[in-house]
């Protein structure tokens, strides 16, 4: 029988594997379209349920806008992606050569009262920090690396699967 | 993609259809084809329906607010329906739920302006 994980779905052979891509692109909102793409084709491939893509799509969206606003302040620049897939894990790693910046260190404001005038902004941080299961940041060479990972569910809560099936199904231990 | 803008009036409540992505790349077309729709219809009641829209970033929801702002100081309203779940997931998380009011589907959200009015 096909092992699938709590959403239903088989990973298949190529999710068990490590699978490596990376590329190098241009931090300008007419880039944000294909790095989506990048994540999608990928992750969709090794069997990710849609939530968990959708999640790591919206926070790079997000992490870039900032890039191609704030590091770079709209004067363009160039950045590199690194997507390492071993499922149930997807981790993706983006370089740019931005001032230095680490976003787990910055107070998220309580932005409803911005909301409730209308304003947007403030979002981005926000988001990102909670539909990643874990954000990593360092700094190495003039260079930032932030590395953001999603990790899916599965019937034994991240250990490989069929680990809690076969504890289940043996005697108890005799005290 | 590129994000696809597409308008019909349904009793007095103009709904905009929303086709594709809205990023801070897209988030300029919106704004001008919206402003272009408000400023020739007389309602000020619209819907914008999110049943096609694949990606929005925070970018998006910004535009959103902004023009959500513009028509109720003209007296209007701006409300969502039919979003993707991705989305409705960041709707709630920042907090536009308590801002714009969003539907299940586009005819619930034109019904409810008669309702409140």
């Amino acid at each position: 029988m096909p092992k699938t994980d709590k959403t239903g779905k088989n990973p298949g052979k190529a999710a068990r594997k490590t699978v490596t891509a990376r590329i190098k692109i241009e931090a300008a909102g007419s880039s944000l379209g294909a790095i989506r793409k990048f994540i999608n084709s990928r992750m969709k491939r090794a069997g990710f349920s849609l939530k968990k893509i959708s999640a790591l799509k919206v926070a790079v969206t997000e992490h870039c806008e900032n890039l191609i606003r704030h590091a770079y302040a709209g004067k363009g620049g160039k950045a590199e992606l690194k997507l390492e897939i071993k499922y149930p894990r997807a981790k993706i790693t983006v370089l740019d050569r931005g001032p230095k910046f680490d976003m787990r260190k910055k107070r998220i404001p309580d932005i409803s009262r911005r909301l409730k005038n209308g304003q947007g902004g403030k979002m981005g941080i926000k988001t990102i920090l909670a539909l990643c299961d874990r954000v990593e940041y360092k700094r190495t060479g003039g260079c930032n690396e932030n590395v953001f990972t999603v990790r899916e569910k599965t019937d034994s809560g991240g250990f490989k699967q069929g680990f809690l099936k076969t504890r289940r199904h043996m005697p108890e231990r005799k005290k | 993609m590129t994000l696809d803008i597409r308008e019909n009036e349904e009793s007095e409540v103009v709904v905009v259809e929303l086709c594709g992505e809205l990023d801070s790349s897209s988030v300029a077309v919106f704004t001008l084809k919206f402003r272009e729709i408000t400023g020739k219809r007389a309602s000020k009641k619209y819907v914008l329906d999110m049943k096609g829209l694949e990606f929005i970033s925070s970018a998006g929801w910004t535009a959103f607010l902004n023009e959500c702002k513009e028509l109720r100081a003209a007296g209007g309203d701006l409300k969502i329906a039919a979003m993707q779940a991705d989305a409705k997931r960041v709707y709630g998380l920042v907090g536009i739920d308590s801002v714009i009011e969003s539907h299940e589907a586009v005819k619930d959200a034109v019904k409810s302006y008669a309702k409140n009015g």
